[in-house]
């Protein structure tokens, strides 16, 4: 079971003076249970990507299959793929419109094949994986809300499906760093349960120590893609696309400069904590022997 | 996005798009009068050919303008028969009824689809070589008289400005609104009329909220900027009547001369 994207090119109001193209003969295969980054400069295409990936967009050419069956196909079942895939676009605060929390989170089951109860118990599972109590929280106005429980409401409503496939848009944009770390959390705990998330971020430093494959764009084509690590230690290329090294791994590059043994392929603070760990017991034992 | 329609803006350096907006707009006025007055065949050749003159000056795509054309066929078609069968005429070629087919009935109806394809390519031509801020500041120009007759003009021109100037954003708005709730499971799409009524909600409160977000912001950043009504504002670029927009001026004034003398 995988999304994939075969030959997809797109170009935005065709035949106008005002024409864009967008994308150049993408193809790409998602596999069920990854954690994929999508990285690349403002206008480099992969906005377009995703939504073409969750069929909000025709492409111009080429073909999306997901899990097995052309969503373009004549009677595809646009009501199961939205059951199937989520999407949390850039600011998805702004999607909320119902008159309690607890409505706006239940909107997207509403065509669901569900009984009630089940419908209940995955509303509240979404209320309580975002960080909310269902009972406190679902009687409020979604406009009584912080900026930051907004999001993680509108999150929650795009969760409350439990779709296999999650695209998120620069979902921590704008989050301070204990939120953003919490929300990394929150993805990769989903990742465990076996969904499948694809995030598209600037952030190198949450790239780097979320996702398993990242996939760099420019222009509309696919510039690199590779294992996360792969593609952040390939240095000319990767900042040619404008991605920019991981913090840890900038500080494991000074460390090396002033002599300490470093291995090269730190991306992330996980692993740079475990190399200066290694590194300082290293250094106590030989202290201890002389 | 938004979908390619005749007169939509298109930046150029056409000598159309050179003219100034308030003596475009002048011209424009001029010419729609001198629409009206025509009625003899040398003025019709003269609209023509005045019409053909202008949209070759413009660079206008002759595609869009065809298309614009093109799809008003039914309601010309329309406007045609009514007033072939519904002209009141001293000899008819066919009566029933109330109902009478004459030929000057059917003069009149040409005239007046005549009338509407020219001011429909005029318009679509105006439009596609003004900024919408150069038809603000070209409308502006011409409401001042009406400053002393206590109209708040530069007011007024503000708001329609801001207005105008917020439709782009409105409209990508919507788009990407609509897009987040059809991936949620919105059904715009469905075929159901009483479906796709209650469908447009998840989509018409967000928009609203965020355009009272929009305004709001909007008027703190106008205040930040120091805008405290137009008492006191410069135009920021005063506009002279160059030799081109009086040249305009004077072949439009003409154009509309020689319609009402013949």
């Amino acid at each position: 079971m995988s999304i994939e994207l075969k030959n997809i090119t797109h170009i935005y109001e065709p035949g106008t003076p005002f024409e864009a193209a967008a994308l150049n003969n993408v193809s790409l295969e998602i596999r069920e249970g990854e954690k994929i980054g999508l990285m690349g400069r403002t206008g480099c295409g992969k906005s377009t990507l995703i939504q073409i990936m969750a069929g909000l967009i025709k492409p111009l050419n080429g073909n999306v299959i997901i899990d097995g069956i052309d969503i373009d196909e004549e009677g595809y079942d646009r009501t199961g793929l939205r059951q199937k895939l989520g999407i949390v676009f850039q600011y998805p605060e702004v999607q909320l419109f119902e008159t309690t929390a607890y409505k706006d989170v239940a909107f997207g089951l509403k065509y669901s094949d569900l009984t009630p109860e089940e419908k209940d118990e995955n509303i509240r599972w979404a209320f309580e994986i975002t960080g909310f109590d269902p009972d406190k929280v679902g009687s409020k106005s979604p406009l009584e809300l912080s900026g930051g429980e907004k999001r993680r409401l509108a999150i929650a409503g795009v969760l409350a499906v439990r779709p296999k496939y999650l695209i998120l848009d620069e979902p921590i944009a704008g989050l301070d760093p204990v939120a953003r770390e919490k929300f990394l959390k929150l993805l990769r705990d989903l990742n465990e349960e076996g969904m499948t998330i694809i995030m598209i971020s600037h952030n190198a430093d949450a790239i780097a120590g979320f996702a398993d494959r990242t996939i760099v764009m420019s222009n509309g084509r696919i510039e690199i893609e590779g294992d996360t690590k792969t593609v952040f230690m390939d240095r000319p290329k990767a900042d040619e696309a404008g991605i920019s090294v991981s913090t840890a791994g900038r500080i494991a590059g000074m460390l090396r400069d002033r002599g300490i043994d470093v291995s090269e392929d730190v991306m992330s603070e996980s692993e740079l904590l475990k190399e200066l760990c290694v590194h300082f017991n290293n250094d106590n034992r030989s202290e201890d022997q002389t | 996005m938004m979908r390619q329609m005749a007169g939509r803006y298109i930046p150029g350096d056409s000598v159309l798009h050179n003219i100034i907006p308030s003596a475009k707009l002048f011209s424009f006025i001029l010419i729609i009068a001198a629409v009206i007055f025509t009625n003899t065949v040398v003025g019709y050749g003269a609209m023509v050919a005045f019409t053909v003159c202008v949209v070759l000056y413009s660079n206008t795509p002759i595609e869009g303008l065809i298309k614009s054309i093109a799809g008003m066929l039914p309601f010309f078609a329309v406007i045609f028969v009514m007033n072939s069968l519904f002209y009141s005429s001293d000899n008819p070629i066919w009566k029933f009824w109330f109902i009478t087919l004459s030929k000057e009935g059917m003069i009149q109806g040409l005239n007046v689809v005549f009338r509407i394809a020219i001011i429909i390519i005029i318009s679509g031509v105006l439009t596609q070589t003004t900024s919408t801020m150069g038809l603000m500041s070209g409308i502006e120009t011409l409401i001042k008289p009406l400053k002393y007759i206590r109209v708040p003009v530069e007011e007024v021109a503000m708001i329609l400005s801001v207005a105008l100037q917020f439709i782009p954003t409105l409209i990508e708005e919507s788009d990407k609104i609509k897009k987040a709730q059809i991936a949620r499971g919105a059904r715009f799409e469905s075929e159901k009329l009483s479906e796709r009524a209650m469908a447009m909600l998840p989509m018409i409160v967000p928009l609203f909220l965020s355009s009272f977000k929009r305004a709001d912001e909007l008027s703190m950043a106008m205040e930040s900027r120091g805008y405290r009504g137009a008492k006191g504002r410069t135009p920021k670029a005063r506009e002279s009547l160059d030799r081109l927009s009086v040249m305009s001026i004077i072949a439009c004034a003409a154009l509309c001369a020689l319609e009402v003398i013949i």
